[in-house]
C-alpha cells in the first residue's frame, strides 16, 4: 500500500512539473531577438549580407552575366548551349533558376538584418551607416535582376512568420524607382572604405541604374542624371595605375575598385571555398598531375576579343598568358628562372599576316632546352574557322589570367581563387559617363571618357597612347558610336561580369551576337533568338519554377511564352 | 555429466525390468525437430505413462505382450497416436495444433491480449519465421510477412537500412513507424540479431496505434526478444543459431562493351547545326591512341567492375542461455554477426549481448531488468569510388604492364593519345585510400517494478532509458588526380533518451459474461542529442581520424549540435467483453509535445468485434472454427516533422559564413528559416473494418482488413515562392487519404504424419490521394502536388517519340531539332508549354504480395518465398548516372537505344587500317539511316520538353526471396551428440528476379549511387539450429 501512496506521489510531482517539463532549451542556438540585440549578433549578420556576394558570384559560373555574348565561345563540354546560344534556351533552365533563387536568397538575408536594425543596441551612427549598406545591397540585387529579367518582384520585407505566396512582379518603371529611391536613400550614411558599401559604390550603381532606365524607359534627363552621378563616383581620379599593376594578387583594393566582392586566404572555411573567376576563362589545362590551374572553362575567350586588341595594345599581354611554364603558377614565381624552366605551351601572335615555321624557328632560337616534351603551341590565326577549330582540345587557347590566384597555388579546385572579384572600377564609371554622353548624342565627350581609360599609364607598348579602335567622336549614329565604345569596353573589362548586360541595355545584344558570336551565327542569329512566341529572347526568362508556386499572375518575358 | 548419470540409471532401469515388461524410449519433437518437453506420453488404455523432460526424451516400461499404441498430448498440439510395434526406440513428431493460434498473446502496447480476443488490426509474425529468412536485418526478415508493411531495402551494402510504410504514406516529414524493442522506443530495429527475436506484433490501424498516441501515427512495430520461460518451469535451454554464407554478384546490367561504347562516345559528340548532325572534331574520339585502338581491335576491355568488387560473406552466430527457477527467469545471449559486402573494403560487424532477469518476489510483487548491448562496426569504404568504378570506360585499363595502377588511366599519357580521355582519378586509387568507419554503440535497458496489491489490479512503473553514441570516422589518402592531400574526419553523436511509463491494470469479471480490462498510463519521454564534429587535412602521417589536430583544421567541418525534445502523455484503455462474442475497446490518450507552441492534442478511438463463430446460429456451420468481424474508428497524430526549437526564430548558427573586409576576415552566421507560429499537430482519422476466419478445422486461417485513413493538417515542407527568399518551411498544408485493403491468407494444404504443406499468402493495396492543399481543392503545380494523385507523383512532359530528319520542317515549328524528344500536346492547344506536363507514376506501387510456401517431408523442410511490389514507377539514381539521363559524355555505361543521325562518320568494326607500324588504326565508316526511331533522344541533344524523362522506369518486381531446405538429425545421432535437437539447412537469398528494370536493382532504385545503389547479389547460405 505504501508503494501505491508512493506511486501516486510520484504521478502528481511528475503532472505539477509538466509545464516545465515541455519547454525548451535551446542551449546551442539563440533566438534572433536576443541576439541581434547585441553588437556582435548584429555584426553577424551584417557579415553574411556581405558573404552572399560569395554565393551570388564566386560560386556559380556567370552564365547569365556573360553567357551569349559577343566575346565569349561556346565551352569544351558544350554545357549550356541554351545560354550560349538562346535557340533552347527555356523558361527552365537551371542555371538562371539559380541565379534568380541566390539574389532573392540574399535579399531574405538583408531583409532581416534591416528588420532587426531597430533593436540593435549600438551607437546610432553605427546603426544608421549599417541600415544604409544593407539598403545599398538590397538595391543592388534588385538592379542585378532587373538587368536580367526587367521588371521583377520587390521583396523589401523579411519572411519570418508563416508563408508569403503572393509576391506580385512589378513594372519595369516601379522596379527602377524602386533601385533608385533606396540607393538615394542609402547614400547619404554611407561612409567611404570601398571594401563595404560605400558612398563611390553608390554613386557608381546610381549612374548605371539611371543610365539602365535611359536607354530602357527612353526618359533622356535620365542621362544627364547617370552624368552626374558617374562624376560623383570618378571623385576626381585619374586613371593611374598600369592594367598589369591594376590586376596584381598584391594590388587588391587598389583606389580604382569601388565595389568587389572580398576573398582572402584567411576568410575561407577550405581551401576549395575560394571562388571559381580564375578557372572560367580558357581551355581545359588538365587534371592535378600537370599542376596547372584547374579550368572549369565555362567561357573561352572568342576569336573577336583577340581581334579586338591592336599590337600596341600592353593590356593584351596583361590579360592573357601566353606563355605556359613547367606549371602554371611559375609565371608568378621569382625565383624560377624563365629562362630555364621548362615551357608546357605557347599561344603566339604576329599582326597582320599568319604566323609561320619560320617565326616559330625563331622563337625557339636559345629555348630548345626550355621545350617539354608535351609541350603545344597553337598560334593566333586570322581565320575564325580554323581557329576555332581546336576549341575542344585541352590548352587549345590562351587562358585569361588578371584573375590568377597564385597564393593558392597549390590546391586544386576550380574555386582554389583567394582574389576578390572586382564587380565595379573607376574605369568602368569612366565608361558609364561615356555611354551617357553617346545617350545624349555628344559623342566627342563619350570619346574623351574612353580615352581617359586608354590614356592609363603604360597602356601602349610604345609608349605612345592608344585610340579608340573605332572613332567614337566620329561616330555617324548613336549605334555606330556604341559599336565604338563597346569595342574597348571589351577589351578593357574582358572576363568582367559586365558585358551581357552592357549589350542588352544599349539594345545592341541581337545585333553583337550576330555580328561576333561564331556559334550564334552558325545557327542564325534571328532564329537563336527567336521564341516560340516569334519575339525576340532579350531579357532571360524568369524561372517556370518560381512562376509555378507564386500566387500572383507572373507574366512571362518575350520570347519565352 | 548429469546426462550421463541420467543415461546410466536408465540402463539400470532397463536391466531390472527385463523379464516382465520391456522398456521403450523415445523423443517427442515438433515439425522442426525441436524437442518438447512437458508432452504427456500414455499407454492406450492403461494408466502407465510419463512425462517427457527438458530433452523431450521419455522412458516407459509396458507390457511384453500384446499390441500396443502410445497417446502423446501437447498444450498447443495435436494429440497423437503411436502404434508401438517391436520398436525399443520411437520418434514423435507433434504438430502445432492451428486452432490454438487463436490462444497466442498478441502484444497491442502496454499489455496484450489474445489473438481471439483482438479488436484491432494487428499483424504478428513469429521469430521462427523471422529466422527461416537466414537474413542479417531483422527489418528484411519482416519483410513481405504482414500485410499492409511495405518494406524495401534501400541500398546492396552492409548494415544497409530500409524504407517502410505502414498503410501508406500519410506524411511526407517522418514517415517510419514507432518501434518498440522489449517495451523501449527505439529509432529502429537494424541493430537486433534475428535470431534474439521471439516475436514481432504490428499494430496497424488507429485504435491498436492510439495507445501510443502521436508517436504510433506511423504504425508500431513491436518486437519482443527471446525470453525465459514461464517462472516455475525449471529447466535450462541452451541453442545456438549460426549460419556462413557467401555472397555473389547477380543480374548484372547489361554494359556496353568497348566498342559499342566508343559508338555512344561518338554519338555524343555529334553537334547539331545548319539543319545537320555532324562530328566536329574526329579526332578526340580516340584522341589518335594506337594503343586504344589495338584494345578495340582485340576486344580487349577492362573489366573495371570485377576489379572493384569480391565475393562477400556473411555468418550469424547466436548463443542463448535461458533458465529458469521457482521464482526466478533469466535468459543471456550473445551474439556476433558478419556480413563482408562485394565491394572492397565494405563490411560489418556486430556484437550482441543480452541479460534480462526477472523475479518474482512474492504473490504481489515482482522486479525485473534488462540490458540488450550492441557494438556494431560498419567499414564503409569509399563511397565515390564505388560509384566511379563505372564511370571508367572499359577501353581504359586499370594497370599498367608492370601491374601497377595507372594513376589517372584516361589522360593522354596513360592512353599515348594527343589529349585526354578523362582526368579522371583511378577509383580503384580512391577505394585505396581509406575508408569511412562507422562505430556504434546502443544499450537498451529497463527496469521495472510491479505491484500486484490485489488479484485483478497490478501497478507498474518501468523506466527505460535508451543510449546510442555513433562515432563515424573518415579518412582518405592522397590520390593523384582527386586530392593532393590527405583528409579526416569524425564525427561522434550521443544520444540519450528515456520513457518512464506508470501503468496502473485492473480487470475483472461481473458475473460469468462480462469481462472489464482498464489500463491507466502516465508516460514521460525525453530525448537528448549532443554532437561533435571536427575535419582536419593534410596529417603529418596517415593516422586516420585518431590524431585529427595534427593535421590543419578544418573549421568547416567542424561544429558541435544540441538538441532535445520532450513528450509528456496520459492514457487509457478499456476492454469490455462479454462471453467472449462481443468485445469493444476504447482508447485516449493525450499528448503535450515541447516542440509546439500548441502543445497539447488528444486522440481518441473506439474498437469493436463480433466474434460471429460463438453465436448459437453458427453452431450448425461447422466448416467454420472462428469467425470475427471487427471495426475501429480513432484519430492519431504526429508531430515529427518539426525539428527540436522548430518554433523559435533563430539564425543558422550551426554553421559558420566567412567573409572579409580588405583582408579582415570576419564572420557571421545567416539568418534562419522562418517558424510558423501556427503549426500544430498532424491529425489522422482512421476507420478499419475486418474480418478474421478459421475454416476447414482451422486448415484455412486468414484476415481481411479495409481502411480509410484521412491526414489532416498534413505536416509537409511546403515550397515557397522563390521571391520570398526561402526555400521552403514546415506547414500543415493540408489533407491526404490512404485507403487500402489487406489480405493475409494461411493455408494448410496437407497435412499427415510425414507430409505437410501449408502455404501463406499477403496481399495489400493503398491509395494515396491528397484531398486538399492550403485550405485549398487546387493542385499545386510548382511542388508537383496534385488533388486526387498521391503524395509523391512524377510529373513531366510525356514523351511520344524522336524528331526525325525528314521531320525538320514539323520540329522547327516547335523551336526543335530533330533527335530531340517529342513532348505530348496534352491540353492538345498546338504548342508545348509547362500546361502539358502530365503525371507520369508515382513510386508507390499499386499492390505488393507474397506466398510463401513450407513443405515438410518427414526430417526434411523446404521452403520458398516470393515477394513482389507492382506498379512502382520512378525517378531512377541508376539511370541518372548511367543511363540516358546522363549528358555527360562519358558516364552512360549502360546498353540503351538511343538516337543516332543518319549519315554521320562512325567507326566501321569491321574493316581496320593499318598504321605505319604495322598496328591495326580504326577506319571511319557512316551511319547509314542512323537509328531514328530509337527509345531515346540524341545523348548531347535531348530538347527543351525531355525533363528528367531519361530516368523514369517502371521498378516493380518479383522476387523468389529465399528458398530453404533444412533436415532434422534423427534423435539418435542427435542423442548421441548430448543434443536435444540438431537441424541443419541450405538457404539461397534472392536467387530470381523478374523485371524490365534495367539497373542494378529495383528495389533501390531511388537510392543515389554513392550511397550504397550497387550490384545485385545472390547469397548462399549453410545454417545449423543446435539446441541442448
Amino acid at each position: 500500500m505504501k508503494k501505491i501512496i508512493y506511486t501516486l506521489f510520484v504521478g502528481v510531482l511528475v503532472l505539477s512539473g509538466c509545464a516545465k517539463f515541455l519547454e525548451e532549451d535551446n542551449r546551442g542556438g539563440i533566438t534572433n531577438e536576443e541576439f541581434y540585440r547585441t553588437e556582435a549578433g548584429y555584426r553577424s549578420i551584417v557579415n553574411s549580407s556581405y558573404a552572399t556576394l560569395r554565393t551570388t558570384f564566386g560560386t556559380e559560373a556567370p552564365w547569365l552575366l556573360l553567357g551569349g555574348t559577343d566575346i565569349y565561345q561556346m565551352n569544351r563540354e558544350q554545357a549550356n548551349r541554351a545560354l550560349m546560344e538562346y535557340t533552347q534556351l527555356f523558361a527552365d533552365n537551371g542555371d538562371v533558376l539559380t541565379f534568380y533563387r541566390n539574389c532573392y536568397e540574399a535579399i531574405q538575408n538583408i531583409n532581416v538584418a534591416i528588420f532587426y536594425n531597430d533593436i540593435t543596441e549600438v551607437d546610432e551612427e553605427q546603426r544608421k551607416t549599417w541600415l544604409a549598406e544593407l539598403r545599398f545591397l538590397r538595391a543592388f540585387y534588385h538592379f542585378t535582376l532587373i538587368e536580367q529579367f526587367g521588371g521583377i518582384v520587390i521583396n523589401d520585407e523579411p519572411t519570418l512568420e508563416g508563408p508569403r505566396l503572393n509576391l506580385p512582379r512589378q513594372s519595369l518603371e516601379a522596379s527602377f524607382d524602386f533601385v533608385i529611391r533606396e540607393m538615394e536613400a542609402a547614400l547619404p550614411d554611407l561612409k567611404d572604405d570601398r571594401a563595404r558599401a560605400s558612398k563611390a559604390a553608390a554613386n557608381h550603381y546610381l549612374a548605371k541604374a539611371y543610365l539602365t532606365r535611359a536607354w530602357d524607359l527612353g526618359e533622356s534627363t535620365d542621362f544627364t542624371k547617370a552624368q552626374e552621378y558617374a562624376e560623383a563616383a570618378i571623385g576626381g581620379y585619374n586613371i593611374s595605375i598600369p592594367y598589369e599593376a591594376l590586376w596584381s594578387a598584391s594590388n587588391e583594393m587598389n583606389d580604382e575598385v569601388l565595389f568587389a566582392v572580398q576573398y582572402d586566404g584567411k576568410s575561407i572555411g577550405d581551401v576549395s571555398e575560394g571562388n571559381n573567376q580564375q578557372s572560367l576563362f580558357g581551355p581545359y589545362l588538365g587534371g592535378a598531375e600537370l599542376n596547372h590551374k584547374y579550368m572549369s572553362s565555362p567561357l573561352i575567350p572568342a576569336w573577336n576579343l583577340h581581334k579586338f586588341y591592336e599590337e600596341n595594345d600592353a593590356r593584351y599581354d596583361a590579360t592573357f598568358l601566353f606563355t605556359i611554364y613547367d606549371q602554371y603558377f611559375d609565371y608568378y614565381d621569382g625565383n624560377k628562372d624563365k629562362n630555364e624552366i621548362l615551357i608546357r605551351a605557347y599561344y603566339p601572335r604576329v599582326w597582320d599576316r599568319e604566323y609561320t615555321r619560320a617565326d616559330s624557328l625563331a622563337w625557339v632560337a636559345g629555348k630548345e632546352h626550355q621545350i617539354a616534351s608535351n609541350f603545344r603551341y597553337y598560334p593566333f590565326k586570322y581565320d575564325e574557322q580554323a581557329y576555332r577549330a581546336a576549341y575542344q582540345i585541352d590548352m587549345s587557347t590562351p587562358v585569361i589570367k588578371k584573375f590568377d590566384s597564385p597564393s593558392t597555388r597549390q590546391v586544386f579546385s576550380t574555386h582554389a581563387s583567394v582574389r576578390d572579384i572586382v564587380l565595379a572600377r573607376k574605369a568602368e564609371t569612366y565608361f558609364l559617363y561615356a555611354e551617357a554622353s553617346i545617350g545624349l548624342n555628344d559623342f566627342p565627350t563619350a570619346e574623351q571618357y574612353v580615352q581617359r581609360v586608354l590614356d592609363r599609364p603604360e597602356n601602349a607598348k610604345d609608349g605612345s597612347t592608344l585610340k579608340p579602335s573605332q572613332s567614337i567622336a566620329n561616330a555617324s549614329s548613336q549605334s555606330e558610336a556604341l559599336d565604338g565604345l563597346l569595342i574597348e569596353s571589351a577589351k578593357e573589362f574582358a572576363g568582367e561580369y559586365l558585358r551581357w548586360a552592357e549589350l542588352r541595355r544599349t539594345g545592341k545584344l541581337k545585333e553583337l551576337c550576330g555580328r561576333y558570336n561564331f556559334d550564334i551565327r552558325r545557327v542564325g542569329v534571328d532564329a537563336a533568338f527567336r521564341g516560340q512566341d516569334g519575339q525576340d529572347k532579350i531579357y532571360r526568362p524568369i524561372p517556370q519554377a518560381a512562376i509555378d508556386i507564386n500566387e500572383a499572375e507572373i507574366s512571362q518575358n518575350p520570347g519565352y511564352n | 555429466m548429469r546426462k550421463l548419470i541420467f543415461l546410466f540409471f536408465v540402463f539400470l532401469f532397463n536391466t531390472y525390468a527385463f523379464g516382465q515388461n520391456r522398456e521403450i524410449s523415445g523423443i517427442v519433437k515438433d515439425e522442426n525437430g525441436i524437442p518438447l518437453p512437458g508432452a504427456s506420453v500414455r499407454l492406450t488404455e492403461s494408466t502407465i505413462g510419463a512425462s517427457t523432460d527438458a530433452n523431450g526424451t521419455f522412458t516407459l516400461s509396458i507390457p511384453q505382450a500384446g499390441e500396443h499404441s502410445l497417446v502423446v498430448d501437447l498444450m498447443g498440439y495435436k494429440s497423437k497416436t503411436v502404434p508401438v510395434g517391436n520398436a525399443a526406440t520411437i520418434d514423435i513428431v507433434l504438430i502445432v495444433d492451428e486452432a490454438q493460434t487463436l490462444d497466442e498473446v498478441v502484444a497491442v502496447g502496454y499489455g496484450s491480449v489474445r489473438k481471439r480476443d483482438l479488436t484491432g488490426a494487428v499483424g504478428s509474425v513469429g521469430g521462427k519465421e523471422l529466422q527461416e529468412r537466414g537474413t542479417t536485418s531483422a527489418m528484411e526478415a519482416l519483410q513481405g510477412t504482414v500485410p499492409g508493411v511495405d518494406i524495401s531495402s534501400t541500398s546492396t551494402r552492409p548494415g544497409r537500412s530500409f524504407n517502410i510504410q505502414i498503410r501508406g504514406q500519410n506524411s511526407i516529414a517522418g514517415g517510419n513507424p514507432l518501434y518498440i524493442v522489449d517495451g523501449i522506443a527505439t529509432g529502429n530495429i537494424d541493430f537486433l540479431n534475428p535470431a534474439d527475436i521471439e516475436n514481432i506484433d504490428v499494430l496497424k490501424d488507429a485504435s491498436s496505434t492510439a495507445i501510443y498516441g502521436s508517436r504510433g501515427s506511423n504504425g508500431v512495430v513491436i518486437v519482443t526478444t527471446k525470453n525465459a520461460g514461464r517462472p516455475g518451469d525449471t529447466r535450462t535451454t541452451v541453442t545456438y543459431d549460426g549460419y556462413y554464407g557467401v555472397r555473389q554478384l547477380a543480374r548484372i546490367p547489361n554494359f556496353m562493351d568497348g566498342r559499342e561504347w566508343v559508338d555512344f562516345r561518338t554519338s555524343a559528340f555529334y553537334t547539331y547545326a545548319n539543319d545537320q548532325y555532324s562530328l566536329g572534331t574526329p579526332n578526340t574520339i580516340l584522341q589518335n591512341s594506337p594503343l586504344l585502338e589495338s584494345r578495340l581491335y582485340n576486344e580487349e576491355y577492362e573489366d573495371w567492375l570485377g576489379l572493384g568488387t569480391k565475393t562477400g560473406q556473411q555468418q550469424n552466430h547466436y548463443l542463448g542461455i535461458a533458465g529458469a527457477s521457482e521464482k526466478l527467469t533469466y535468459n543471456l545471449g550473445v551474439g556476433y554477426q558478419q556480413e563482408v559486402g562485394n565491394f572492397l573494403k565494405e563490411d560489418l560487424n556486430r556484437y550482441t549481448l543480452k541479460l534480462s532477469v526477472e523475479h518474482k518476489t512474492s504473490d504481489y510483487f515482482s522486479t525485473g531488468a534488462s540490458i540488450n548491448f550492441v557494438h556494431g562496426v560498419n567499414n564503409a569504404g569509399s563511397q565515390y569510388g564505388y560509384r566511379d568504378i563505372l564511370r571508367m570506360p572499359p577501353i581504359l585499363y586499370a594497370h599498367d604492364d608492370n601491374g601497377n595502377l595507372i594513376a589517372q588511366p584516361g589522360i593522354a599519357a596513360s592512353i599515348q593519345g594527343d589529349g585526354n580521355f578523362t582526368s579522371s582519378p583511378n577509383p580503384l586509387n580512391e577505394i585505396n585510400s581509406g575508408t569511412e568507419e562507422i562505430r556504434q554503440y546502443d544499450l537498451l535497458s529497463n527496469i521495472f517494478a510491479e505491484l500486484r496489491p490485489m488479484e485483478n489490479l497490478s501497478i507498474r512503473s518501468t523506466f527505460m532509458p535508451r543510449f546510442n553514441r555513433t562515432r563515424t570516422g573518415r579518412y582518405y589518402g592522397i590520390v593523384p588526380g582527386t586530392r593532393n592531400q590527405d583528409v579526416s574526419y569524425q564525427n561522434n553523436i550521443e544520444s540519450l533518451e528515456w520513457t518512464w511509463d506508470n501503468v496502473i491494470n485492473y480487470n475483472t469479471l461481473f458475473g460469468d459474461d462480462h469481462k472489464i480490462d482498464v489500463s491507466l498510463i502516465q508516460s514521460a519521454y525525453k530525448t537528448r542529442i549532443e554532437g561533435i564534429q571536427a575535419g582536419a587535412n593534410d596529417l603529418p602521417y596517415p593516422s586516420q581520424w585518431y590524431n585529427l589536430f595534427s593535421g590543419s583544421f578544418a573549421p568547416n567541418q567542424s561544429g558541435t549540435s544540441y538538441a532535445e525534445t520532450a513528450l509528456l502523455s496520459f492514457a487509457a484503455r478499456a476492454n469490455y467483453d462479454f462471453k467472449g462474442r462481443y468485445l469493444l475497446t476504447g482508447t485516449v490518450r493525450y499528448d503535450g509535445s515541447s516542440k509546439l507552441r500548441n502543445k497539447w492534442a488528444a486522440f481518441p478511438s473506439m474498437a469493436a468485434a463480433w466474434r460471429i463463430s460463438e453465436e448459437n446460429f453458427m453452431q450448425n456451420a461447422s466448416f467454420v472454427n472462428d469467425l470475427k468481424l471487427r471495426a475501429s474508428l480513432g484519430y492519431s497524430g504526429n508531430n515529427n516533422g518539426i525539428e527540436a526549437f522548430g518554433s523559435q526564430l533563430t539564425p543558422q548558427t550551426g554553421s559558420i559564413i566567412w567573409y572579409d573586409f580588405n583582408g579582415d576576415a570576419v564572420r557571421g552566421f545567416m539568418s534562419g528559416p522562418p517558424i510558423n507560429s501556427v503549426i500544430t499537430w498532424e491529425k489522422t482519422r482512421e476507420l478499419n473494418v475486418g474480418v478474421d476466419f478459421s475454416l476447414f478445422n482451422y486448415r484455412v486461417r486468414g484476415n481481411i482488413e479495409l481502411y480509410d485513413k484521412l491526414s489532416d493538417g498534413l505536416l509537409m515542407q511546403r515550397t515557397l515562392t522563390v521571391e520570398s527568399g526561402v526555400p521552403y518551411m514546415m506547414d500543415n498544408i493540408g489533407s491526404v487519404n490512404n485507403r487500402g485493403v489487406e489480405v493475409g491468407l494461411h493455408t494448410t494444404n496437407i497435412s499427415r504424419n510425414d507430409w505437410e504443406w501449408t502455404t501463406s499468402f499477403m496481399f495489400s493495396h493503398n491509395k494515396n490521394q491528397i484531398r486538399s492543399l492550403y485550405g485549398k481543392k487546387e493542385d499545386v503545380v510548382g511542388e508537383a502536388r496534385f488533388i486526387g494523385q498521391p503524395i509523391e507523383v512524377i510529373y513531366d512532359y510525356r514523351i511520344t517519340g524522336l524528331w526525325r530528319m525528314d521531320q525538320l520542317a514539323e520540329a522547327a515549328q516547335y523551336g526543335q531539332q530533330p533527335g530531340q524528344a517529342i513532348a505530348a500536346d496534352t491540353d492538345g492547344n498546338g504548342e508545348i508549354t509547362p500546361a502539358d506536363r502530365v503525371v507520369l507514376g508515382s513510386p508507390y506501387p499499386d499492390w505488393i504480395g507474397s506466398v510463401t510456401s513450407n513443405l515438410r517431408y518427414k526430417n526434411w523442410d523446404l521452403s520458398v518465398n516470393l515477394y513482389t511490389r507492382q506498379g512502382v514507377f520512378v525517378a531512377d539514381s541508376f539511370l541518372e548516372e548511367f543511363g540516358p539521363q546522363n549528358t555527360q559524355r562519358g558516364r552512360p555505361k549502360i546498353n540503351y537505344d538511343y538516337y543516332i543521325p543518319p549519315g554521320v562518320p562512325r567507326y566501321d568494326w569491321n574493316n581496320w587500317g593499318t598504321h605505319a607500324d604495322g598496328s591495326p588504326q580504326a577506319v571511319w565508316g557512316d551511319s547509314g539511316v542512323g537509328n531514328e526511331n530509337a527509345k531515346y533522344p540524341h545523348p548531347q541533344n535531348v530538347g527543351p520538353y525531355y525533363g528528367n524523362n531519361g530516368r523514369y522506369t517502371d521498378a516493380s518486381f518479383v522476387k523468389i526471396r529465399n528458398i530453404v531446405m533444412g533436415y532434422s538429425l534423427p534423435s539418435e545421432i542427435v542423442s548421441k551428440w548430448k543434443m536435444s535437437s540438431m537441424r541443419i539447412y541450405a538457404n539461397i537469398l534472392n536467387p530470381f528476379v523478374f523485371t524490365k528494370y534495367e539497373g542494378w536493382d529495383p528495389e533501390y532504385a531511388t537510392t543515389a549511387l554513392n550511397n550504397g545503389n550497387g550490384p545485385s547479389n545472390v547469397t548462399y547460405q549453410l545454417g545449423v539450429n543446435v539446441r541442448f
